[in-house]
Order: C-alpha cells, then sequence, then structure tokens
C-alpha cells in the first residue's frame, strides 16, 4: 500500500487515469481527485454527489489505478447496486473505463467444486487479458453467475442479496477473502432498510476476513450524512460513529433544479382529492411535446399502468414512442425501454421508482412527476434523471393531481431553495436479519459463535447488541425455540465437535440460500400468454380475485385472463376494456416530516397578500382554495393544530390535520379514538390521509354525547400513557400479524416461495405467516421473532418516534376547534377517502354479538 | 389440559337429521350418537420442525383439548373423523403421539373412526398407496397398520350413515344422496373480524363441507353458488348463516 502511494503522485502526468480523461477531453472535478487520493491513501469513505455528476468514476478511480500498478489475481472489487436493473449499465460503464485505462486480470481458473472432476484437468495457468467486470445478480445469466462463485472476474457488480448468497458458499466467501475493494453505490437507497443492514453484515463478514478491505460508497445528500457513513464505515470502537480513518467527500457544485407546475387554467374546476391526476392530460402531453425526450415518474405501478393507457389513447404519433417501465415488468421489456431511453428512440416513458437510480440517459431531457413526490429528496433525486451531465440543469415539470398538492408544490419549491433533504435513518437491532445471516454464515462454514457475535456488534446495525437478544437469535436458530422451549426434531443449525455452527444438512442448505435476502414480495404469479413468451410478474393477491375471462391492464396492455395454474396467470389479448389494475403493495410512502412541516408553513401564508406569491406560482394558484378554506373554517399553521367539527350527511364527523404523514395519523386517530371512547363509550370508523384523519362515530349521538370542546382534545393527545393506549388502541396485534410475514420470511421461518414452481419437497410446509403467527402467539408467546414483528409495528410502522415527536408539537401548539357549516378544502380528501377501519372500545364478545346482529339484520336469517 | 368450553351449537337439520354445529369447529349429530370433525392433522407442527421451520410444540395438545371438550359437552360415544386425521409420516418418537395416548387413555370406551384422507398415507400400508381409497380402507382395516397403532378403525370413503354418505374429498362424494366431507378448510370472511373458518352448506350438491378441526390449518374462501351458505366459527360461537 504505501508503495502504490509513494508512486501514484509521482507519475501523475502519465497516470492512466487522468490520461484517459484527458484523451475524452475532460478534466477530473475536484471532488473526483479527492476521492482517488483518499483511496490511494489507503482509506475508505462516503462521496455525496448528484445523479449525474461522474460520481461513479470517481469511486471507480482508485481501483482503476490499483487494477492497473498491481494487476489483479483473484477478484479484487465488488460493486453493490441497489437494483438488478442498473447491474447491467454499471457493468458496462466500468468495463469503458477498464478498457479506457488498459487495466489487465491474470486470473486462475479456480478449481471446479465438482467431485466428479479432477481439479488438475481444470486448473489452467493464469493468464494476462483484460480486466472483465463480471455480474452476479437475480438477473444474471448461468454462465455469469458460474463466473461469479468461481471468482474469474476481477471485478464483479452484484446486488447485496447476491453477495449474501456468495457469502453462504465455502468457495466463493474463500476467493472474497482476498478482496480489496468494495464500493456501494446509491447508498442512500439502501441505507434506511433491511437490505442495507444485510450489506453491513456482509461488509463486517469481508472485513473481518481482510482487514485492509477498503470500502467506498456513493450517495446522494441526505439529511444524516455522519450516520450514512457510520453505517459503511463504522469505528470498530463505537460503532455508532464513523471510523476516524473514514473520510466523506462531497462534490461542492451546486446541481440547479428548475421546478415548473402544470396549474389549472383561471376559473378551471381543479378537484379537491384524488390521486391519479388524469385531468391534467392534455396538459401533459403538450408538454411532453414540447421536449425531445420525457421520463413521466408516478408513485405507483398502477398508476404507471393507467396513465400509459391514458397516453395511449391520444398518443399522436407512433405508439412505439412511448415506453412504460417498472418493477414487475419482465427484464427483457425493461431492457428494451432502458435501451430506447439511451438511444434516444422513445419520446417518453412511464415510470416508477424502478427508474429513479442512477442509470445514465443523457437523451432525457425533462421529467415530469405525476402527483406528490412525498418528499423533497425524491423530488430531487427524480429531478437529477434529467440534465444528467455535471453542470446542466436538471428540469422537472411537477403535475399535482388535486387542489392541495399544487400547495404541496409550492412548500417543495421552498424547501428545494433552502436545499432541505430529509434524513434516512439506518434500522436497528432487525433480529430477522441476523437469524438469516447467523444461518448464512453457519451454511458457508462451521462458525464460531463468539467470534461471530463480535463481528456483529461492530456493525452501526447491531452495535451494543444486548446479550440476551444474540442468545435469543442463537437459540431460535439452534433449537428452534425460545430459551424455555426445545425442539429435538428441530433441526438447522448443530454443533460441531469444537461447538462451532454448522448445517450438515445439504436441503437445509439450500432451503436457507433460496431465502435470503430481506426483500419480501408478496407471492408473485408469473404472467405469460397462452401462446407463450412472459409479460411480468402480478401479486398473488390480485390475480386471485380474478375469474377467468376478466381482464385487467398490465404492461401498458388490457389482458384477459385464460386460467391460472402453477403460479403462472395465462393471459390473451382482452377485447373489451379492463375491469381492474393490479393493486401493487407499498404504493402508499407516507409524506416526509420535513415537507409536513414546509406544507403547513406554504397554507398558513396568509392568502390575502399578492407580494408573497411573486416567486411561488404555486401559491398564488392556491390563493382560492387557501381562502376558501379561511373563510369556512381557518388555516392550520406551524404552532397551530386545526381541528374541525363538521356535520356531514353520514353524521358527525371530526377532522384534525398533524400534517407528520399517513403513518403517524393512523397511530394518532387510533389513539384519540380510543381517549375519546372513554369519555363516552362509543365506536369510530377512521380514515387518514398524509395531511390528517378523521374520525367517524358511529352512533348517532356523535360528539354531542362528548361536548367535546379544546380542552378535551388536548386531553386526548396526551404524550402519558402513549405505549400503552396504542397498544389498546390500535389492533396491535392484528398490525403485528401482518408484518410478521416479512419477518418470517427474513428469518427462515416460512418456507421460501419460489414463483412459478411448488417443489413436491415444499408440498406439506404450506402454511401462511398469519396462522404461523396465531399459532407462535399461543403457543411460544415469548418468541424472538414476535417480539421483533411488534417492534417493528411500533417503531417502523407507526413510526413511534416520529408519533411522540408529533404529539410533542401538538402539546405546544395552540389548537383551534371550529365547526364549519359545510365540508371544508382540507375535510373533503379525508371524507371522500374514508374507509372502514373500525375501533372499539367495547369487547370482543359484545363486537362479536354486535356483527352477529348486522348480519341476522342485513340477511333476515 | 387446559379448561375449554365447547360453546352453544346452532342447530340445522340435513335431509330431516338434526345436526348442532360447534363453534370450535365441530358437528354433534344425535341420532348417530357420533362428534364429526375433519381434517385433524396430528402433528402438523412436528412435520415443519422435522424440515427445520421452527414452529412451536403444543398445537396438537391443544387440539386434543378442545376435542375433549366436546366430547365432554355432547357425551357422544362415536368420534368421525372425515379425513387427514394425520400431515405427514408416523414416527414413533414424535411427541404428538403422547399427546394422543394421553386423550385415548382418558377416552377408553370411545369409537374413533376415520375416512382416510390424502395426508393419511401413513395409516395404511405402502402396497395400498395405488389402489382406489375404498379399497385402500379395506385392505388397511384388514391388516391393522398405522390406524390400529393410534386406535381407530378406518372407514370407507363414502361410508353411509342413516343415508348420508360421509367423504373426505367434496368432489368425490357419491352423486344423487346428502354427504358431509372436510378437506377444503371452508372460511368465511366476515364483516369486522377477518376470515373465519366455517361450515360450508353446498345447496347444489346437498353437501356440508366441515371447517378444518386443527387451528394450524389454512382457511379458504370458496366461491359459494347460489343457495350455499357459509356458518363462521367466531370462539364459541356459530353466526347465522352468509349466504352465498
Amino acid at each position: 500500500m504505501a508503495e502504490r502511494r509513494r508512486r501514484a503522485p509521482a507519475v501523475e502526468a502519465t497516470d492512466p487515469l487522468e490520461r484517459w480523461f484527458a484523451a475524452r477531453g475532460f478534466a477530473p472535478a475536484e471532488f473526483q481527485r479527492a476521492t482517488w487520493n483518499a483511496q490511494g491513501a489507503g482509506r475508505s469513505g462516503l462521496v455525496n454527489a448528484p445523479t449525474g455528476s461522474g460520481k461513479t468514476l470517481a469511486v471507480a478511480g482508485g481501483p482503476l489505478r490499483d487494477a492497473v500498478l498491481d494487476v489483479p489475481t483473484a477478484p479484487r472489487l465488488l460493486w453493490i447496486t441497489p437494483l438488478k436493473a442498473l447491474a447491467e449499465d454499471t457493468r458496462r460503464a466500468l468495463q469503458v473505463a477498464a478498457e479506457g485505462v488498459g487495466a489487465m486480470q491474470a486470473i486462475a481458473a479456480a478449481p471446479s467444486s465438482s467431485p466428479s472432476k479432477p481439479a488438475a484437468v481444470r486448473q489452467r495457468a493464469p493468464k494476462l487479458e483484460p480486466l472483465r467486470v463480471g455480474l452476479r445478480t437475480g438477473d444474471a445469466s448461468s454462465a455469469d453467475r458460474a463466473r461469479a462463485r468461481r471468482g474469474a472476474d476481477a471485478w464483479t457488480v452484484t446486488t447485496p442479496e447476491s453477495l449474501s448468497l456468495l457469502l453462504s458458499y465455502a468457495d466463493s466467501a474463500a476467493a472474497l477473502s482476498n478482496l480489496r475493494w468494495l464500493i456501494v453505490d446509491e447508498w442512500h437507497e439502501l441505507l434506511g432498510s433491511k437490505r442495507g443492514v444485510l450489506l453491513q453484515l456482509a461488509i463486517a463478514r469481508l472485513r473481518a476476513a481482510n482487514p485492509r478491505l477498503q470500502v467506498w460508497g456513493v450517495s446522494a445528500t441526505v439529511g444524516n450524512p455522519e450516520e450514512a457513513l457510520a453505517a459503511l464505515c463504522p469505528d470498530p470502537s463505537d460503532p455508532h460513529r464513523p471510523s476516524p480513518r473514514a473520510v466523506r467527500i462531497v462534490d461542492a457544485r451546486p446541481k440547479p433544479i428548475e421546478l415548473t407546475t402544470l396549474l389549472p387554467a383561471t376559473g378551471e374546476r381543479f378537484p379537491f382529492a384524488g390521486h391519479l391526476g388524469l385531468k391534467q392530460l392534455p396538459r401533459v402531453v403538450q408538454t411532453i411535446f414540447g421536449a425531445a425526450s420525457t421520463l413521466l415518474f408516478t408513485n405507483t405501478r398502477a398508476q404507471a399502468e393507467l396513465w400509459h393507457q391514458a397516453l395511449s389513447a391520444v398518443w399522436p404519433e407512433d405508439l412505439g414512442t412511448l415506453g412504460l417501465h417498472h418493477g414487475s415488468l419482465d427484464a427483457e421489456a425493461r431492457r428494451a425501454v432502458e435501451q430506447g431511453l439511451r438511444d434516444g428512440g422513445l419520446r417518453c416513458v412511464v415510470a416508477t421508482s424502478s427508474l429513479d437510480l442512477g442509470v445514465d440517459f443523457p437523451a432525457v431531457a425533462q421529467v415530469l412527476q405525476v402527483g406528490s413526490p412525498k418528499s423533497v429528496a425524491r423530488l430531487v433525486q427524480r429531478a437529477g434523471r434529467s440534465g444528467h451531465r455535471p453542470g446542466e440543469t436538471a428540469r422537472v415539470v411537477a403535475v399535482p393531481s388535486h387542489a392541495l398538492e399544487i400547495i404541496e408544490y409550492a412548500a417543495l419549491r421552498r424547501a428545494l431553495r433552502d436545499g432541505q433533504l430529509e434524513p434516512r435513518p439506518p434500522p436497528r437491532l432487525c433480529l430477522d436479519v441476523l437469524a438469516q445471516h447467523v444461518v448464512s454464515c453457519a451454511v458457508a462454514a462451521p462458525t464460531d459463535a463468539d467470534a461471530l457475535r463480535s463481528e456483529v456488534r461492530g456493525t452501526h446495525a447491531y452495535a451494543g447488541l444486548p446479550d440476551a437478544a444474540w442468545a435469543a437469535v442463537l437459540a431460535y436458530v439452534e433449537t428452534g425455540g425460545s430459551a424455555l422451549q426445545h425442539y429435538p426434531e428441530h433441526r438447522r443449525i448443530e454443533r460441531d465437535a469444537e461447538g462451532r455452527l454448522t448445517v450438515p444438512d445439504r436441503r437445509q442448505q439450500q432451503r436457507h440460500r433460496l431465502s435470503i435476502g430481506t426483500i419480501v414480495a408478496d407471492g408473485s404469479v408469473s404472467v405469460q400468454w397462452l401462446k407463450g413468451g412472459r409479460l411480468g410478474s402480478v401479486e398473488e393477491s390480485f390475480v386471485a380475485r380474478l375469474a377467468p375471462g376478466e381482464s385487467f391492464l398490465f404492461a401498458g396492455r388490457a389482458l384477459e385472463l385464460v386460467q391460472l395454474r402453477d403460479m403462472t396467470a395465462y393471459v390473451r389479448l382482452a377485447k373489451g376494456k379492463p375491469s381492474a389494475v393490479p393493486r401493487w403493495g407499498g404504493g402508499t410512502l407516507p409524506l416526509s416530516d420535513t415537507l409536513g412541516h414546509r406544507l403547513q408553513a406554504a397554507l398558513a401564508e396568509a392568502p390575502g397578500d399578492a407580494g408573497d406569491d411573486a416567486d411561488s406560482p404555486e401559491l398564488a394558484a392556491s390563493r382560492p382554495l387557501r381562502a376558501l378554506q379561511q373563510k369556512l373554517s381557518a388555516l392550520p399553521a406551524p404552532g397551530r393544530l386545526l381541528a374541525e367539527v363538521i356535520a356531514t350527511r353520514e353524521g358527525p364527523r371530526l377532522f384534525v390535520y398533524p400534517f407528520a404523514g399517513r403513518h403517524v395519523h393512523e397511530g394518532l386517530a387510533a389513539l384519540v379514538a380510543l381517549r375519546l371512547g372513554r369519555i363516552a363509550s362509543n365506536t369510530f370508523g377512521i380514515a387518514v390521509n398524509d395531511y390528517g384523519f378523521v374520525l367517524a362515530p358511529h352512533t348517532k349521538r356523535g360528539f354531542a354525547a362528548l361536548d367535546l370542546d379544546v380542552a378535551m382534545l388536548r386531553a386526548a393527545f396526551e404524550r402519558t400513557h402513549l405505549r400503552e393506549d396504542l397498544a389498546a388502541s390500535l389492533n396491535l396485534s392484528e398490525m403485528a400479524r401482518r408484518q410478521f410475514r416479512e419477518v418470517a420470511r427474513i428469518a427462515g421461518l416460512l418456507p421460501p416461495s419460489l414463483p412459478g414452481r411448488a417443489p413436491r419437497s415444499l408440498k406439506s410446509l404450506q402454511a401462511g405467516s398469519g396462522l404461523l403467527f396465531d399459532v407462535l402467539r399461543q403457543h411460544d408467546p415469548g418468541h424472538v421473532l414476535l417480539a421483533q414483528a411488534e417492534s417493528e409495528v411500533f417503531y417502523a410502522q407507526l413510526d413511534a418516534t416520529r408519533l411522540a415527536q408529533a404529539l410533542a408539537g401538538i402539546a405546544a401548539a395552540e389548537i383551534t376547534l371550529v365547526t364549519p357549516p359545510t365540508l371544508t378544502p382540507l375535510a373533503f380528501p379525508l371524507w371522500a377517502e374514508q374507509q372502514r377501519g373500525t375501533l372499539s372500545t367495547e369487547d370482543w364478545k359484545s363486537r362479536v354479538q354486535r356483527a352477529a346482529e348486522r348480519l341476522e339484520e342485513a340477511h333476515g336469517a | 389440559m387446559p379448561d375449554v368450553d365447547a360453546g352453544t351449537p346452532r342447530t340445522i337439520a340435513i335431509d330431516g337429521e338434526a345436526l348442532a354445529l360447534y363453534g370450535e369447529r365441530a358437528l354433534h349429530w344425535p341420532a348417530i350418537d357420533a362428534l364429526l370433525i375433519a381434517d385433524l392433522h396430528l402433528g402438523k407442527g412436528e412435520v415443519f420442525r422435522r424440515a427445520g421451520l421452527a414452529v412451536p410444540r403444543g398445537g396438537t395438545a391443544s387440539d386434543l383439548a378442545r376435542l375433549a371438550a366436546l366430547l365432554g359437552a355432547t357425551r357422544a360415544s362415536r368420534l368421525l373423523i372425515l379425513g387427514d386425521v394425520l400431515h405427514g409420516a408416523l414416527h414413533a418418537d414424535a411427541r404428538w403421539r403422547e399427546d394422543w395416548a394421553t386423550f385415548r387413555a382418558a377416552h377408553r370406551a370411545l369409537n374413533v373412526e376415520a375416512i382416510v384422507g390424502n395426508h393419511d398415507r401413513a395409516l395404511v400400508p405402502k402396497v395400498a398407496s395405488s389402489m382406489a381409497p375404498a379399497a385402500v380402507a379395506s385392505t388397511a382395516a384388514e391388516s391393522g397398520s398405522g390406524a390400529a397403532a393410534l386406535g381407530l378403525a378406518l372407514r370407507d370413503d363414502g361410508a353411509v350413515e342413516r343415508g348420508i354418505a360421509l367423504c373426505h374429498e367434496p368432489n368425490r362424494a357419491p352423486a344423487g344422496r346428502p354427504s358431509l366431507c372436510g378437506h377444503r378448510h371452508p372460511a368465511a370472511k366476515v364483516p369486522g373480524l377477518g376470515k373465519l373458518p366455517a361450515f360450508w352448506w353446498r345447496a347444489a350438491q346437498c353437501q356440508l363441507v366441515l371447517p378444518a378441526f386443527s387451528t394450524f390449518t389454512g382457511r379458504i374462501a370458496p366461491r359459494p353458488s347460489a343457495g350455499d351458505a357459509l356458518y363462521a366459527c367466531a370462539g364459541h360461537a356459530v353466526l347465522p348463516p352468509l349466504p352465498g
């Protein structure tokens, strides 16, 4: 290492990297050189730079020099990408760079692990060849996978899950022990999820094998950059903090973002609620044809399908210039669209978050965002998909789908101006991921439990892991139960003669590898043409509701379900109009806190002073709405909580607007319902959105019996007994039951679901996660995975931390309680969205009785 | 054994026979002095644990406690199981075997009769597995195999009691006569209570499909036809019929 450091600056004039840049007519940016120097000095770190700034070449620089000055004879670098869709582009970009600097490799073909062929036959002498960048993802070809497993490429592009899988094979784990570089692309995408946790554990593994491993992350700007660095390069003595040897390098050049909002014409009726935004179709078409090429982002896959259909119906030119891209489409179809974007053959692509991340599409001239991006960071990320060259302006056009979203864009404009972004807190102490990791280690090789514990505790995610939690995880993977319950017939992990953890059973090893990874999809069903050819996959729960002959919208076509067999939906083109659009999970991201505060502030700006609106067309456009809200009721503001009691046709309703995002509102609504129900026993219907929540009393007396006043509301938002009251109010166990699916799948309690085939060996092992949850609750209530599911519901789903912050904010705020004569602009979307969430303060038995009575009434039994 | 309350039944009449439906997923037929259940799936947790899926113990024991309570409440002298007595193999060292032995010892006078279900391969000798279900049952009854070890008598699939056929799979029931079946694990979606196990009355077939008795079983909401009814089991209670 020291030798290289001495040599690198001395040969700068002939430095291959500098020469390659010069040959292409570029000069390296300051942050790129800074990164190369830090890498040359043997350090690890994180590069913060926006998309399109050349960050790939910043982090690849050190390894490129390294490959020239010291030709790799074994796997040298792993490049982790969060999305399979990115892998091929990244691989190509790295291959071009490697060829550009003339990097070579000399890797001996590793002996085959197959015992049938003698190793000597397969072994060849190493020969010098151009450095190869390989691919190892779920989408990679089997030849690519085989190369990756035996470590035939010096550099490999992979995903966190594929890395964990590689580490579960003894041979590839050994091949990776000499790894020098680990690069994590788009680290901000992984940071806040369990996938990031899985990656932290894998990095700890690689670092333990080679303490000199240099780990580099690339990330867009996040609100918590130090934590992002710590999660990647933790300080061994205090893993909550970044290692003192790790550096953070920031690209200081600002990337200008130009935001335009498609606003309704003066006097045009614009909806108060809704999420599709199809009313904007004419303006969107006009905008699309005003630029060479456009990426149109929606928030959900269902929305993407509908927008694609709507655009197709009015598309003025060849339909071949309109594309669709989302995560459920077949990889081949996605690749075709990406190619069209690259060579400029497509005028517009309708996409979801599947195209959020950094593939280079220099041809994209503008980005359209339908509906709210829900956070400042996502808007910045998506805007960055246009003007994808250093120094170029990113153009983003906002397409609000209802009137309140116009104000949201006013808030976003202010946040962009101030450069305020959301933090992404990395999850901590996820015991389900830990259980999976322990088994992965034992599958790869006999593992010393104590050494593994120290290694795990060295990560940010498990720093300070309590002994009891570690013991519970070990007990779960070893004996199958809690410490008090042992099942001798349960065989997963065993101890060898030296007391190390092993998985001797080959079938167990295989089953575990199938379940590696942390992304839990609802059982997915492959969608295929009757005549052959795959279109993609949809969620099982959606297809299960369709009868053969019914039609649905998918992959931009109206399809008719012919039959469902062996986890495959066979379809043909439908004749009529589709009756359904698949609903995929994960479409309901909550509004970020940052944006919520900004929105409150934007709403509060008095609608009268036109001067304030000058810099914000959105504020000007929303003036009538804000005026109406003020006339009928009042405007919420930072430090002022607005509550409205409105007599609707369905009865009285209480509307409250904390602007804390839908997850927090779910918790708040349940809490308030419980506490008001204690004063006068009642059951409330609940509906929430990102702005607030509504309570609908089931009895006719409504809030009259309560004599609701500000003091009572204040008491209902009290911070004391938060946990107990939440547990009592929200059917926490039902929420935990839903959350348990993910936890159980990650921890290997559910048999892996294999799309397209159900092996005979798994047939007698079919049990839903709900069923397993019930069984555990009844017979092993102290189970470590139940505790994990409950804590995830509490902290992740309900976002208890944010909820507590929201309550603190309300405690300090003034409460304005008004009784408007009709629904207000703020109340309307809630009223429209109201669903049948019910919460009862009566006990279960009388609920059963009431359900029975209702049924008797309805059916006259 | 835990204290279990059998609850109050709801009575229906099929072909002039009074049948009492219990919320604990069983049917009492006073005229033949029998308690009927389907899909007991003994030892299912064990099958999971042996495969490395750490399902806790106690499922079979609590199922048997519920069964004992129902037998106590109905004072039936016969127990008829409509198939899927077992979930997997019949390992001699399995813990649930002790639970079953305890249950049998506490109910010595009880006649346990079972129809062979698709999960019950271990109840019958291996050579018979390719034979027709009816033939399997009679062969097994003679040979005294797994069934004998558990102290139960095998009945033919389709055996008739007072004009009503007893079968495992609903679609294999003999046409032209009323039947009682299992196999399908039917469930009903009840507003506010979720998906509950249910008795499924199929009007066209004149057939009643029993809910799975074991609590460690999946639930499938059927697509009912006109005239069908679902009787959902909510704890100890059976709810009024939901129309199909």
